[in-house]
């Protein structure tokens, strides 16, 4: 079974709630239609209740098992302002302009319980999704930048093998991170691996350098985004800095890696010092080893959130609700966060 | 009160709310980011407390663009008497 086969597989056991945005969209309907249809998650749509049902009539697609929620209900954005204006210290007028757009009102839908993550971006640049997500969901614990990662399936040249799956981060999002930051997208990233796919996370700091093989400032900044992220998460294993081989290959680690290491040679998280170097490795693996890459999955948010392009195809879509649907459930399973959240607003 | 008075002082008040200061720190030199350390969450809070405040829509690249606390006092009175 592929990657996505299995996610497939988890998300009709999770049967989470998604609220899209952008929910007008003729492409957002027809995958609203495919996961309710697929048993793959409860689909609920922003938007002008007259034109969600006249695209979907419009475009044959039943609308059976879709929630529609219509943004401009007078009792939802008040309700939701005010935790907004609380939130956030704002004058609840402020709050309620927010909310008048609808990225900001459905990341208060999942902030407040009545979706469980948010699937946008088919009409909004990557910047608004994440900064509305930060302003309304926040971020996670610990947790100060938001960043993207990619799931690699490498398929194996020996049929008797299966396909290598590892995880590469920041591939999108952050440009040129500082220590701070690439410590924040190495704990994230194993937040993922580990509600995504299940994984122990072993996650590997990479540079041209291999514990010192190398001097350099850039070499400086990896070393000492492993004693930040070490400080933040001491119970995730996190080594560094290595280079690419001496993280994947037991081989190379053990001729190049003098000390007891978790991570060294079993690495299945790859964290890239920048997104030059992130964005060209998943690019290379693509084209050159056939790799399938599952992605940009947004991270570090307190609640799952993910970023469409703006061609996203329907399967796409779909693809991007099961996985923020498969991380939504396994974070409320590893913290029984549901129970803890505010009972969830009936939605009017 | 002058008109632009009163624009400056309300500009300034938001301001001091949205960057948890007090108002008599404010002027039309402080600069968003030198001086604020302001990234762009505040730069949107700051906009939609100045809607609200003045009643008004605000373009994102417009309030992106001012760099001062004066920056925003002249689009606010640009916008307010357009």
């Amino acid at each position: 079974m592929t990657v996505i086969e299995e996610l497939f597989e988890k998300a009709k056991q999770a049967s989470a709630t998604v609220v899209f945005p952008e929910g007008e969209e003729p492409r957002i309907l027809e995958a609203a239609e495919t996961l309710v249809r697929e048993g793959l998650a409860a689909p609920v749509l922003l938007g002008v209740e007259e034109t969600i049902v006249h695209t979907a009539a419009a475009e044959g697609l039943s609308m059976a098992g879709i929630t529609v929620v219509d943004p401009s209900s007078t009792a939802l954005m008040e309700r939701h302002a005010r935790s907004l204006s609380e939130a956030r210290g704002l004058p609840e007028g402020a709050a309620m302009r927010l909310l008048k757009k609808p990225l900001y009102l459905a990341g208060m839908m999942v902030a407040r319980g009545d979706a469980d993550a948010m699937v946008a971006g088919i009409a909004h640049a990557t910047e608004d999704v994440i900064m509305a997500s930060e302003l309304t969901i926040g971020m996670a614990q610990g947790v100060v930048a938001p960043s993207s990662s990619f799931v690699m399936e490498v398929p194996s040249r020996a049929e008797s093998r299966e396909a290598v799956v590892l995880i590469f981060a920041d591939c999108a999002v952050n440009p040129d991170p500082s220590p701070e930051e690439l410590a924040d997208i190495a704990i994230a990233s194993a937040t993922t691996a580990r509600e995504l796919l299940g994984w122990v996370p072993r996650v590997a700091m990479l540079s041209f350098s291999t514990k010192g093989s190398a001097v350099h400032p850039q070499v400086d900044k990896v070393r000492e985004a492993l004693v930040a992220a070490r400080a933040k998460a001491p119970d995730v294993l996190i080594d560094g800095e290595l280079q690419a081989d001496a993280a994947l290959v037991p081989g190379v680690a053990e001729k190049k890696v003098r000390e007891p290491s978790e991570v060294a040679g079993r690495a299945n998280v790859l964290i890239f010092p920048d997104l030059d170097a992130g964005n060209i490795a998943y690019k290379l693996v693509q084209q050159l080893a056939g790799a399938a890459a599952y992605g940009p999955i947004l991270q570090g948010f307190a609640r799952p959130v993910s970023d469409l392009s703006r061609g996203a195809t329907v399967e796409d879509i779909v693809g991007a609700a099961v996985m923020v649907s498969v991380r939504a459930t396994a974070a409320d399973d590893a913290t029984d966060v549901r129970k803890e959240r505010t009972e969830p607003t009936k939605l009017s | 009160m002058s008109e632009s008075g009163s624009i400056e002082s309300r500009v300034a008040d938001a301001v001091a709310k949205v960057f948890h200061r007090d108002p008599s720190e404010i002027s039309p030199d402080t600069r968003y980011v030198e001086d604020l350390m302001s990234k762009s969450l505040n730069v949107i809070e700051l906009t939609a407390v100045l809607e609200n405040e003045f009643d008004i829509d605000i373009p994102g690249a417009e309030a992106r663009r001012c760099r001062t606390v004066g920056d925003t006092v002249s689009l606010i009175r640009r916008l307010t008497s357009d």
